[in-house]
């Protein structure tokens, strides 16, 4: 761990759960006070980036920051750019700031999904968690309330499964793209455009989805992003690419920014290309560059 | 000919391993998740061919390692196979994009799991630092350092049980609430819930359901804010905390150590 605090901005339904002023923060217990979360509860609108961004900007000297931004309070992959847009004067720093969307219950963040989440049910720390044995459990991250001191071991599973959140999504995408057309495996040859008919069955629709997203072909508000929202929600896991790009750009830099754009061409022409000879070695030499370069582990 | 057991969880690659395999005259059988280790219970000439990273608990995990030495305190003798979709060359590896044409003699050159070779690391979720964690942790994470607190705040309020002029409301109120055991409990069973399902992916998760079963016969006690006293003595508390915690102890020194 480095010497720089960890502080987790999050936008969410906090009113509901006391939160009275514009934003507010909590402390973690056991570590000094930088280490924080901030929660602020304001739709998207010029004063809510503002506030935002003005957060980030007090926090980002001597700190990494993690932005957490509810889709459901009107974010979306525009809204990133724009509060990236606004931190010029900090470029020295904005590696060290990291953009997540996040809704609809289905990600680590929330104590229902895992419990060392953080948000809990009605703008709260706290929330059930149904067991394997059926019984609901109970899972309150808040050490002290009269203090707003979090607990520890809550925050730091928040932030280590984030800190290799886009990652490990890119990682699971080639690996259960790759096991979807395992029955070409033993085949001599597959003929052009056959891997789009068969990412086409049915049965591989969900795949379909997260492929559209991640090249970028998945409209924002579209009824395929809404079916996409609708998987998440059954997988209990986040499918949605919409805050990969501008992420991997901000954090990562310019070069692997231009692999990804590899990774997008060599999908579309070897699986969405009715003439394109399929390739999958090819596509997985792409995915490993991409992934060489993201240095983190894949998982926490 | 050799045996083919075959750990997956994807059918498509389950599929596509049997064709590869049966075509070579092999026989082949599956082994779901969670594996049962009766059906580890082979000759010692079987290959077990390992899918990693594996799909698991909504994740992918890379057990080969906890495997090997499972493989190699068990079944010496057994070829120990990793196949995957990562672009390695290694004699134990199968690479799944690019499979090799004359079977036998790929097994042939592949190394037994008892003898002294390394798998390569398939990039998942490395089970070694999750059973590292569970059970050191540096007490933030730790499940054992939890349940043996809780065991041994049991144990003493056992003792203390045993004077004929210690009721069980002094011992509940002095000793259980004031070392926050219901609230341990939570901690623990928050702990337990998190790891347990990455578990279904290891040969010897048999040993982790008893432990799970232990942990499920006591919960009613601790729910109830151990406020009672026939619940303690019915359920048998301490036995079975005892059990759980030995089976980890078990596991720690034989995969984990």
């Amino acid at each position: 761990m480095t010497n720089r605090n960890r502080v987790m901005l999050i936008v969410w339904w906090w009113k509901y759960g006391g939160l009275e002023k514009a934003w507010d923060e909590w402390t973690v217990a056991g570590y000094p006070e930088g280490h924080k979360l901030i929660r602020i509860d304001e739709l998207r609108s010029s004063s809510g980036t503002d506030l935002l961004r003005s957060c980030v900007k007090d926090h980002l000297p001597d700190s990494d920051v993690y932005v957490f931004l509810h889709r459901n309070h009107g974010y979306n992959q525009q809204a990133i750019e724009e509060l990236l847009s606004g931190l010029n004067d900090h470029q020295e720093h904005v590696a060290q700031l990291k953009c997540f969307l996040f809704g609809e219950g289905n990600d680590d963040i929330y104590i229902a999904k895992n419990p060392r989440g953080l948000l809990g049910t009605k703008g709260t720390f706290c929330g059930n968690v149904n067991a394997n044995n059926g019984q609901n459990t109970r899972v309150d991250a808040v050490a002290n309330p009269l203090e707003n001191q979090l607990k520890r071991e809550h925050f730091d599973f928040v932030w280590r499964v984030y800190s290799h959140a886009f990652k490990s999504k890119v990682f699971e995408l080639k690996e259960d793209l790759l096991a979807t057309f395992a029955e070409y495996l033993t085949q001599d040859s597959i003929p052009p455009g056959e891997l789009y008919r068969y990412l086409r069955g049915p049965e591989n629709r969900l795949l379909f989805l997260r492929l559209l997203s991640f090249i970028g072909r998945m409209r924002k508000g579209s009824d395929l992003e809404r079916e996409l929202i609708l998987w998440e929600s059954k997988e209990k896991r986040s499918l949605l690419f919409d805050d990969f790009n501008t992420n991997l750009k901000a954090t990562y830099g310019a070069i692997e920014g231009d692999i990804y754009r590899d990774l997008v061409e060599a999908i579309k022409t070897h699986i969405f290309s009715a003439q394109g000879i399929p390739d999958l070695p090819a596509i997985r030499g792409k995915f490993d560059e991409l992934l060489n370069v993201m240095s983190e582990a894949t998982y926490n | 000919m050799r045996e083919i057991l075959c750990v997956a969880s994807q059918i498509q690659v389950v599929n596509a391993l049997k064709q590869f395999f049966t075509d070579s005259g092999y026989s082949f059988r599956h082994l779901a998740l969670p594996v049962q280790e009766e059906a580890l219970r082979v000759e010692g000439n079987a290959v077990v061919v390992l899918m990693s990273p594996l799909a698991c608990n909504r994740k992918y995990i890379s057990a080969e390692f906890t495997w090997k030495q499972y493989l190699r305190e068990h079944l010496p003798n057994a070829l120990f196979i990793i196949a995957g979709f990562s672009n390695f060359q290694q004699d134990n590896y199968l690479d799944l994009l690019s499979l090799p044409n004359d079977v036998p003699a790929f097994l042939n050159r592949a190394e037994p799991a008892g003898t002294n070779w390394n798998p390569v690391f398939t990039g998942g979720l490395d089970m070694r630092v999750l059973l590292a964690r569970f059970f050191e942790g540096h007490g933030d994470e730790s499940v054992t350092d939890e349940l043996n607190g809780i065991l041994r705040i049991l144990k003493i309020a056992g003792d203390e049980l045993k004077h004929p002029d210690v009721t069980y409301e002094e011992v509940h109120r002095e000793l259980l609430l004031a070392n926050r055991l219901p609230e341990r409990w939570n901690t623990l069973n928050n702990r337990w819930i998190n790891y347990y399902p990455n578990f279904e992916c290891l040969p010897f998760f048999s040993l982790f359901q008893k432990v799970d079963l232990a942990l499920q016969h006591i919960a009613p006690y601790f729910r109830g804010e151990c406020a009672q006293e026939a619940l303690f003595c019915e359920l048998d508390c301490i036995l079975h905390l005892e059990n759980a915690k030995s089976d980890l102890v078990k596991i720690e020194q034989l995969y984990v150590k």
